[in-house]
């Protein structure tokens, strides 16, 4: 039974990591601490939603059209909100004012237009149920552990295999040392942003197959999305996937052993502990997307 | 004409356009005055809160529905006591907005009739200020009964509450569970899972109190909370182990949802599930989960009873709502439009146009002096407050609770006999490779 335990506890770690993966490349590369990355998932959830039920558009087909979106309209957010932040003189504190609107005025857009109705996004194939041994798994659940792994992979291979993953890193490390050397930086930041939300718009898709669709879906993820990058180091990919294992392998093991309550109370207890051991997280001491590190 | 002479008409005519714009400003003002102060004699205005945004707004909107159908209802009639009734709504999505918005109804606006408030977290925090702050609190929809209990002596509360479940439960597993398992009922194994706000805690509480006077053997009792909750595998894995022969959930729908579909995932079979009203007496429980809810039992209200359990005016009364409430919404109500409705109704016609003050004091003796008998009013409902020095002081005693099982998307209630409308069946549940 302790491998089912364990292995629930790795899936679920899995969707933490899958959420969380987008916020730390934005926080990495653009500081911003984005109060709104889970009302991000919860529209991009809407929309895979939307075109499940009006154009009977798989959600695996639907992210073509979704991840897209999320990356202009991101970039398009960031260029119309966030770039203005970097002019005030507090620029940390408009940015924590700015997410926090945004979160408000998301939740409550979809409220409006979506009513507060429970909407549901199934497949046939999401229902699927694999079996090896005593582990059980949803075929949902699956595909978004395959889709955070990819992610994961990708977004590293990106990073640091191609020129704009470069100019990323660049500007993550030193942006006056970009600018110096040519860089455009608020062009990387936009696209940065742009990219994080596709990120989290991949989430979003592939988690509206195993949750629920209502307007605070995405706030019941927002917190353990910021528990998991800090315990992972903020900025650091490996580290949030690292941190979203951890978090779900010790939720699911209190769980078990001592109840739901606990498994809470223990997420907590880990949190606490990595801050006042390891104040920048697991990973955070090579600096923000382990750019130091190469 | 000058250019001077030309400008000074122009003032001229401006000026005097300026008087007569005035003069009608302030004669449309005072007219307005007038009327305002007119629909203010007219209109009795009563404050009503609902969690319409947050995690319970899906409840929280369908409960002012409820009241506004009986609003209209009773304005279409000619009003309380010739004056039109108006809700003075207010959204209360946490307990700390729902006492600061009670605040702002009876400081503010001036109301000293507040009636509210899906959940029951939500709800204790409102009553207690209502009444602290001058006003009378009508309960509609929620289950503690803290909401009367911690706001003596001028809250009451128009739904059954938390023990009313548990003995319904405790009746259902003596009486119709254990003879179709072929086992006594102190030999059921049975399961409870809860949500921990004041409304599972508190049903679990009187389900532990009645276990032990009844000699029920409650093996394994697991509490979550249902806002952070993302995964119930742990859980269900116990419950795997345990092999229960009932299992309870006392939930929202959110949490009933994702309970149920990794119950499936999991295959954690049990022969007996009963949900206690709330997630699992939704449609919206039944449109997410398709099959997998099917046959599922819980215990709730349900509007759609055997109508002989009713009065020929609450038959009628009944039909009047979901009439009205269909046309307007496209859609059959959830049970909690309908214990708003009839909250709001009984308020309105049975209280309020009864007395000729809306102090404290004129309404809880009002409401006090109300004896229905069951069936009088929809689902089955009559109303007796309890007594001030009852262990659950002010609620209604007469709130009636049934068995109800989902067939094919419908919630057909089928325990005790003389209220059901069809029969249990697929029982013992099916296997979940059958389901």
């Amino acid at each position: 039974m302790m491998y089912a335990v364990l292995s629930a506890g790795l899936l679920q770690g899995s969707i933490y990591a899958l959420i969380s993966i987008g916020l730390t490349l934005m926080f990495g590369v653009l500081r911003i601490i984005n109060f709104a990355h889970g009302d991000f998932m919860t529209v991009a959830m809407y929309a895979t939603f939307i075109l499940f039920s009006r154009a009977h558009l798989d959600p695996l087909l639907s992210l073509l059209v979704i991840v897209p979106a999320f990356v202009l309209g991101g970039a398009v957010v960031y260029r119309g909100l966030f770039q203005r932040t970097f002019r005030s003189e507090e620029p940390l504190l408009a940015q924590v004012f700015v997410t926090v609107g945004l979160s408000i005025f998301l939740q409550n857009g979809a409220l409006l237009l979506m009513g507060a109705d429970y909407f549901s996004v199934r497949p046939d194939w999401a229902t699927a149920i694999a079996v090896v041994g005593p582990v059980r798994v949803e075929a949902a659940k699956l595909v978004a552990v395959g889709a955070m792994v990819a992610m994961g992979v990708g977004l590293r291979w990106f990073l640091f295999h191609t020129a704009a993953g470069r100019y990323i890193r660049a500007v993550a490390e030193n942006p006056t040392g970009a600018v110096l050397m040519g860089i455009d930086v608020q062009r990387v930041y936009t696209w940065t942003f742009g990219i994080a939300c596709g990120l989290v718009a991949i989430a979003g898709n592939l988690l509206a197959s195993t949750y629920l669709v209502y307007p605070t879906v995405g706030q019941q993820f927002a917190l353990l999305a910021f528990m998991t990058v800090i315990i992972g180091g903020l900025g650091s990919i490996w580290g949030a996937i690292t941190g979203g294992l951890l978090i779900g392998v010790v939720e699911a093991l209190t769980s078990y052993v001592l109840g739901p309550i606990f498994g809470q109370v223990f997420i907590f207890v880990i949190f606490l502990a990595v801050l006042i051991l390891r104040p920048s997280g697991i990973f955070g001491q090579h600096g923000y997307l382990e750019a130091r590190a190469e | 004409m000058s250019v001077a002479r030309l400008r000074l008409a122009g003032l001229r005519r401006f000026g005097g356009a300026t008087t007569l714009s005035t003069a009608i400003l302030a004669a449309a003002m005072a007219l307005g005055m007038a009327t305002t102060s007119a629909q203010s004699q007219e209109t009795l205005r009563i404050g009503l809160l609902a969690p319409m945004s947050g995690p319970l707004a899906k409840l929280g909107q369908e409960t002012v529905i409820g009241a506004q159908i009986a609003a209209e209802m009773v304005n279409a009639k000619g009003g309380v006591k010739g004056k039109k009734v108006e809700f003075v709504t207010a959204d209360t999505p946490t307990p700390d907005l729902a006492k600061s918005q009670v605040e702002r109804l009876v400081t503010q606006e001036k109301l000293k009739i507040i009636a509210g408030n899906y959940g029951s977290s939500l709800a204790i925090a409102s009553s207690s200020t209502a009444v602290r702050y001058g006003a009378s609190y009508w309960e509609q929809s929620s289950a503690s009964y803290d909401i009367s209990g911690k706001a003596m002596p001028y809250a009451l509360k128009m739904p059954w509450g938390t023990y009313e479940l548990s003995l319904r439960l405790v009746d259902v597993l003596q009486n119709v569970v254990a003879p179709k398992l072929g086992k006594p009922v102190g030999e059921l194994k049975i399961a409870v899972v809860h949500e921990d706000s004041s409304y599972g805690s508190e049903a679990m509480g009187y389900i532990r109190e009645l276990s032990a006077k009844e000699k029920l053997n409650l093996a394994f009792v697991q509490a979550y909370n249902a806002q952070s909750i993302n995964d119930f595998t742990p859980v269900l894995l116990r419950i795997k182990e345990l092999k229960p022969d009932v299992l309870v959930a006392i939930s929202y729908l959110n949490d009933a949802v994702k309970f149920q579909r990794q119950a499936k995932e999991q295959d954690a079979y049990v022969p007996t599930m009963i949900g206690l009203t709330a997630g699992y007496g939704q449609v919206d429980f039944v449109q997410a989960l398709g099959s997998i809810a099917d046959n599922i039992l819980v215990i709730d209200s349900n509007p759609f009873l055997n109508p002989d359990g009713l009065t020929p005016a609450a038959r009628e009364l009944t039909n009047a709502f979901i009439k009205r409430f269909t046309e307007q919404q496209g859609r059959q109500p959830a049970s909690h439009a309908i214990y708003s409705f009839m909250g709001s109704w009984v308020l309105l016609n049975e209280v309020l146009a009864k007395i000729d003050s809306l102090e404290q004091a004129a309404v809880l003796k009002q409401a006090m002096s109300l004896d229905m008998p069951f069936g009088s009013l929809p689902m089955g409902f009559g109303l007796k407050f309890t007594p001030a020095n009852s262990p659950r002081p002010h609620y209604n005693e007469r709130g009636l609770l049934l068995l109800n099982q989902w067939q094919d998307g419908k919630y057909v209630p089928v325990y005790p006999a003389q209220y059901a409308t069809g029969t249990l069946r697929a029982y013992p549940l099916p296997p979940w490779s059958k389901r």
